[in-house]
C-alpha cells in the first residue's frame, strides 16, 4: 500500500480533501473532494460534513479514513490511514485582534503584518507611547471585544514601566470581564518582561511567549512568533467551531490558518526561484480577496474584504465591459453579498461580476501596500516591483474562462517588466502548505508534475509615447519548419500572441528607444523563451494607468476588444 | 442549499443569548412574554486606576503602611483608598462605590458601579432550550415568513398592508396612520419615501426588496427595516402575500438574526401538522417551488420541473448544473442551480 498524506481545507462555503500517494518514489495527487462548510451549529454538522468528504476520499482511493461504520474515528487506529493529515481553516470571521507596542515603526506595524497572515481583523492599536492614561487604556481594552491580543515593543534590556502598566491592564482584562471566547494572548515583546508578563497575567495556556520580534534596533522577524501565533489561532477556533477540537484530536493534527499555509509555499517558490524576483498569490473567492506575497525572504499577506459602497461601485462600472445602468449594477452587486455563490448567467451579469473583481483585487493590492510599504503597489500604475509567477486561485478564478481569469488579474494587478501568470485551479497551494513541514519532498515533487495550469506570460511595455506609436517589435521563431513572424506593437495595444503547444516559444523583443520592456533599461531588448501556456504571450502596451475612454460607450468598446483579443 | 420557509402552523424557533457569559434567569419549559429577562451579566460600569506611588509620592517599599483597603475589599463612596499624612495629607478617595479588583506595582484599580447586561424575550413562547450561562431558545408556533435582509433591529406591532400611490402628488400628505404598526409596501420605497414612512412612526417597514439607494439609510434607521427578497425591485412572490393577508390588523413578530442578516415575520398561532421531530430535510427537487435570484427573472417564482444531470453552458459562457423551471407565466426557463432558492411552502 503506497504512504498517503491527507490535507483538509475548512474554506469560507466548501471544504476540500486531497490526498496525496508516493507510487514509484514520486507524490502526486491521488484524490480530491469537496463539501459545503457548515460550522454553525452543535458540532454535529459540521463532523457530519468531514465524514462525508472522508468518506468520498475514500470511495476514490484504497485509503482509510474512517472506521467500520463509516465514522470518523482516531486516525492511528486505523491501518493503512495516511501518514498525517493537514488540517487549514479559512472559515469564519477573522479574529478580533489588539495590537500593543511601544512605537508605530518598530511594533505596531510589525505586528500588524505579522497577524494579517493569521486570518486576523486588527480592531484596536494600543501604542504606548501616547501617554494615554492607565484608566483610558484600560477602558479601551475592555470596550474593543478582542479575542486575540499580541503584544510587542521593547529591545531586550529596555525600558519597561509602560510595557509593565499595560500588562497589568491585560490581566484586568483577562480576569474581571467575562467573554463568550477565552482571549488569548501573545506575548513577543521585550524578554526580560516575558516571564513577569506569564505570571502577572496568569492566563495559563491562554498565554503564549515569543521571541522578541523586534531582533535588533530597526529589524523585526515575525517568523520568530509564527509558532506562538499558531497556538493561540487553534486556541480561539476551537472555542468558536464547536467540534473541531474533536476532530483535531480524532485526526491527530492542528488547525492552521489557510492563507499561513499557502504562504509558506510561496516562501518556499520565491527562495527556490533565484530570479531575483518576488512570488505572488492571490486567491479570489466570492467574498474576501487574500493576497500573499514573498519578496527579499519576507513573507506579507492579506485577507481583505471589500465593503459595498457607492464609491466601489462607481469604480467598478467603469470596468465593466456591458452597459449597465448604476441601479442595475449595485442591485446585483448588493445581490450577490446575499447569495455569494451565483452564478452569472448572462454576458451583463458576467461583466458586472468581473468588474466587481478588479475592484476587489485592487483594493486588496492597496491594503497589502498600506501594511507593507515596500510591496510595490501603486493604484494608478500598478505592481511596480517584479513578482515571477503571479499564481491566481480561488472560486472567482475558478469560474472565469482562462482568458477572463486574466483579463481580471491583468487589469487589477496592473504588472509591469516580464512575468509568467499561473493558476493553482485545484487550490494546491493551501494543501501543500499543511504537509511540507511532514514531508517536504512532497510538496516539491507535486509541484514539479506542472500541477499549475500557465495562464500565460505577460509582457508590458512601459513608455511614454503617445496612442498608435511604435513602441515594440517582436519576431517570433517557432522553430526552423515555421517562417519567423513579425509584430508591430503600437502604444495602447493589447496583443496576444499564441504559443507552441507543448514546447518553447522564442521572442525576439526589440523596444523602441523609449520603451521599457523588463530588460533592465529603456530601449533594451532580446531573446525570451515561453512555454507553452493557456492564453500565450499577452503583450501589454495599454500604458500605466490604464488610459480608458471618458465615454463610457467606448470605454465598454475598449473593455470588450481587450478582451476579444484574448480569446473572445 | 439555502431556502426560506412561508408558511403557517410552523414551528418557530428564537436564540436570545448574552455577547458574555452570565447568569440564565429562566428554564425549560418555561412560558415568557415579551419582554421578559432571560438572562443577564452583571459588570463594573466604569475602572479607574490610581498611580499611588507616583501621585502620592510614597516609597515602593513603605506603600503598605498607606494603605486602608485591601485588594478584593468593597469600598463607598468617598472612603480613603491611600493616605499619606504630613503638613499636608494626601488622601486618595473613592470617587463611587465599588470594590478594589487590583492592588499590584503601586497602582489601585477600582471597579465602580455596575451596570447589566440582559437579555430579553422579543416574542412570547415556551423555553424549550437553555443555553448555559448564555441564554435560551425559546419555541412557539406560529405563521412565518423568513426575509434576507434586514437592519438588526425586532420589532412588535399590528401587522398592516400600505396600498398607496406614492406617485399621486393629492395622496402625499395623507399617508394613513402608521403609529407603532409593522408596515408593508409593495411600492418601491425611494429614500424620500422612507423618510415619509419614518415620519409616521412605524414600529418596523417590510418590503418585497431595498432599493439600493435606501441600503444607508435603513441601516442607519432606528425603526426595524426588512427585505423579504434581497435588493433591486422585486416583486413579493404569492405564497408570501397570502401569509401578509393572514397577518392583517395581528400583532405580529419582526424577529432579525442582526444588522444585514436574515429576518422573520412571525404571526403566532397555532401549531399545524408540522412537527420540528418529523421535519423532512427539504431539498431541491422537481416539484420544488423556487425563487429565482438572477435578472432577467430576479424575485420571479417557479417549479422545477427537470434537473439535468450534466453541466451545461450558460449565454455567459460560463457553465454549471442547470434546473429547468416553470414561471407562474408557464414560460420554461433553464436556470443555473446556484441561482435559485428554495421556498419551503408545503402547508
Amino acid at each position: 500500500m503506497p504512504k498517503t498524506y491527507l490535507s483538509l481545507d475548512i474554506g469560507k462555503s466548501q471544504t476540500q480533501a486531497w490526498l496525496f500517494a508516493q507510487r514509484e518514489g514520486l507524490w502526486a495527487v491521488q484524490a480530491t473532494s469537496s463539501v459545503p462548510t457548515v460550522i454553525e451549529g452543535d458540532g454535529s454538522q459540521f463532523r457530519m460534513g468531514i465524514q462525508n468528504l472522508l468518506r468520498q476520499i475514500e470511495r476514490s482511493s484504497d485509503t482509510r479514513l474512517l472506521d467500520d461504520r463509516g465514522q470518523i474515528t482516531h486516525i492511528r487506529r486505523l491501518e493503512g490511514a495516511p501518514a498525517f493529515i493537514g488540517l487549514t481553516l479559512s472559515a469564519g470571521k477573522p479574529i478580533r485582534t489588539a495590537v500593543i507596542g511601544l512605537s508605530e515603526a518598530y511594533s505596531i506595524a510589525p505586528l500588524r503584518q505579522l497577524v494579517s497572515l493569521f486570518n486576523c481583523e486588527v480592531v484596536l492599536e494600543v501604542n504606548l507611547q501616547d501617554n494615554l492614561n492607565a484608566t483610558a487604556q484600560l477602558e479601551q481594552l475592555l470596550t474593543s471585544d478582542v479575542e486575540l491580543y499580541v503584544i510587542g515593543g521593547g529591545a531586550n534590556g529596555g525600558a519597561q514601566k509602560t510595557l509593565k502598566a499595560a500588562i497589568e491592564n491585560l490581566r484586568l482584562v483577562y480576569h474581571l470581564i467575562p467573554q463568550t471566547i477565552r482571549p488569548q494572548i501573545v506575548y513577543c515583546g521585550n524578554q526580560e518582561l516575558a516571564e513577569y508578563a506569564q505570571s502577572e497575567i496568569e492566563a495559563g495556556l491562554d498565554m503564549h511567549l515569543a521571541s522578541n520580534i523586534q531582533t535588533n534596533p530597526g529589524h523585526e522577524d515575525p517568523t520568530l512568533v509564527w509558532k506562538a501565533m499558531l497556538a493561540a489561532f487553534e486556541r480561539l477556533q476551537f472555542q468558536r467551531i464547536p467540534g473541531l477540537a474533536e476532530l483535531v484530536n480524532d485526526l491527530h493534527t492542528c488547525v492552521i490558518p489557510s492563507d499561513f499555509s499557502a504562504g509558506r509555499m510561496v516562501r518556499f517558490l520565491e527562495q527556490s526561484g533565484g530570479n531575483g524576483k518576488g512570488v505572488l498569490m492571490l486567491r479570489i473567492d466570492a467574498d474576501t480577496v487574500s493576497i500573499i506575497a514573498a519578496r527579499d525572504q519576507r513573507l506579507n499577506g492579506i485577507s481583505h474584504c471589500l465593503q459595498v459602497n457607492d464609491v466601489v461601485l462607481d469604480m467598478a462600472r467603469g470596468l465593466s465591459n456591458q452597459l449597465t445602468d448604476i441601479s442595475s449594477f449595485a442591485t446585483y452587486v448588493y445581490n450577490r453579498t446575499l447569495f455569494p455563490d451565483y452564478t452569472p448567467a448572462t454576458l451583463e451579469d458576467l461583466s458586472i461580476e468581473q468588474a466587481w473583481a478588479r475592484v476587489r483585487i485592487r483594493e486588496a493590492l492597496i491594503a497589502l501596500q498600506k501594511l507593507d510599504p515596500d510591496f510595490g503597489y501603486n493604484p494608478s500604475l500598478g505592481l511596480t516591483r517584479a513578482y515571477e509567477p503571479i499564481i491566481l486561485s480561488g472560486s472567482e478564478m475558478q469560474r472565469a474562462l482562462p482568458h477572463q481569469g486574466l483579463m481580471i488579474a491583468l487589469d487589477s494587478i496592473l504588472p509591469h517588466g516580464i512575468t509568467t501568470i499561473l493558476q493553482d485551479e485545484q487550490q494546491l497551494l493551501t494543501a501543500l502548505g499543511s504537509l511540507a513541514p511532514h514531508d517536504p519532498l512532497l510538496p516539491v515533487q507535486v509541484m514539479d508534475t506542472e500541477v499549475f495550469t500557465n495562464l500565460a506570460t505577460v509582457i508590458t511595455v512601459d513608455t511614454l509615447a503617445s496612442g498608435g506609436q511604435k513602441v515594440l517589435q517582436i519576431e517570433v521563431d517557432e522553430g526552423e519548419q515555421t517562417p519567423r513572424l513579425f509584430h508591430k506593437i503600437q502604444m495602447g495595444d493589447l496583443k496576444r500572441i499564441e504559443t507552441l503547444l507543448h514546447g518553447k516559444t522564442k521572442l525576439y523583443l526589440a523596444p523602441e528607444d523609449e520603451s521599457d520592456v523588463g530588460m533592465g533599461i529603456p530601449g533594451l531588448g532580446g531573446w525570451v523563451g515561453v512555454m507553452d501556456s493557456k492564453v500565450g504571450v499577452v503583450v501589454d502596451a495599454r500604458g500605466r494607468p490604464l488610459n480608458l475612454p471618458m465615454n463610457e460607450i467606448a470605454r465598454a468598446e475598449a473593455l470588450r476588444n481587450w478582451l476579444w483579443e484574448l480569446g473572445g | 442549499m439555502r431556502k426560506v420557509i412561508i408558511q403557517s402552523g410552523q414551528p418557530v424557533y428564537k436564540l436570545v443569548r448574552l455577547s458574555q457569559p452570565g447568569t440564565v434567569l429562566v428554564r425549560t419549559g418555561q412560558e415568557v412574554k415579551v419582554g421578559d429577562v432571560l438572562a443577564e451579566a452583571v459588570i463594573p460600569e466604569e475602572f479607574q486606576i490610581f498611580d499611588i506611588v507616583n501621585h502620592l509620592k510614597i516609597h515602593p517599599s513603605r506603600l503598605d503602611q498607606h494603605l486602608k483597603r485591601l485588594n478584593g475589599e468593597p469600598v463607598s463612596k468617598g472612603d480613603v483608598i491611600a493616605q499619606k499624612p504630613g503638613l499636608i495629607t494626601r488622601i486618595f478617595r473613592a470617587s463611587r462605590d465599588g470594590r478594589i479588583v487590583s492592588l499590584r506595582e503601586g497602582r489601585v484599580t477600582l471597579a465602580m458601579g455596575e451596570q447589566k447586561l440582559q437579555v430579553t424575550a422579543p416574542i412570547a413562547g415556551t423555553v424549550v432550550e437553555l443555553i448555559p450561562g448564555f441564554g435560551a431558545v425559546i419555541g412557539l408556533a406560529g405563521s412565518l415568513i423568513q426575509g434576507v435582509w434586514s437592519n438588526g433591529l425586532n420589532a412588535s406591532g399590528s401587522f398592516t398592508r400600505l396600498v398607496f400611490d406614492f406617485n399621486d402628488p393629492a395622496q402625499r400628505e395623507n399617508l394613513p396612520v402608521l403609529k407603532d404598526k409593522i408596515v408593508f409596501s409593495g411600492a418601491i420605497i425611494t429614500p424620500e419615501r422612507f423618510r415619509l414612512l419614518l415620519a409616521k412612526k412605524p414600529a418596523a417597514i417590510v418590503l418585497p426588496s431595498l432599493v439600493p439607494g435606501l441600503v444607508k439609510d435603513a441601516l442607519s434607521s432606528r425603526v426595524a427595516v426588512m427585505s423579504l427578497n434581497g435588493f433591486g425591485d422585486q416583486e413579493i412572490d404569492p405564497f408570501s402575500l397570502v401569509l401578509l393577508e393572514k397577518m392583517r390588523d395581528q400583532e405580529v413578530f419582526l424577529l432579525s438574526d442582526g444588522i444585514g442578516q436574515p429576518a422573520e415575520l412571525v404571526l403566532p398561532g397555532e401549531a399545524g401538522q408540522n412537527s420540528a421531530l418529523f421535519d423532512e430535510e427539504v431539498t431541491l427537487k422537481v416539484g420544488s417551488l423556487v425563487r429565482l435570484l438572477g435578472e432577467p427573472y430576479l424575485g420571479s417564482t417557479g417549479r422545477v420541473v427537470e434537473l439535468p444531470q450534466r453541466e451545461e453552458r450558460f449565454a455567459s459562457g460560463l457553465t454549471a448544473k442547470a434546473a429547468v423551471v416553470q414561471r407562474q407565466d408557464g414560460a420554461l426557463i433553464r436556470v443555473p442551480v446556484s441561482n435559485l432558492l428554495l421556498l419551503d411552502v408545503t402547508a
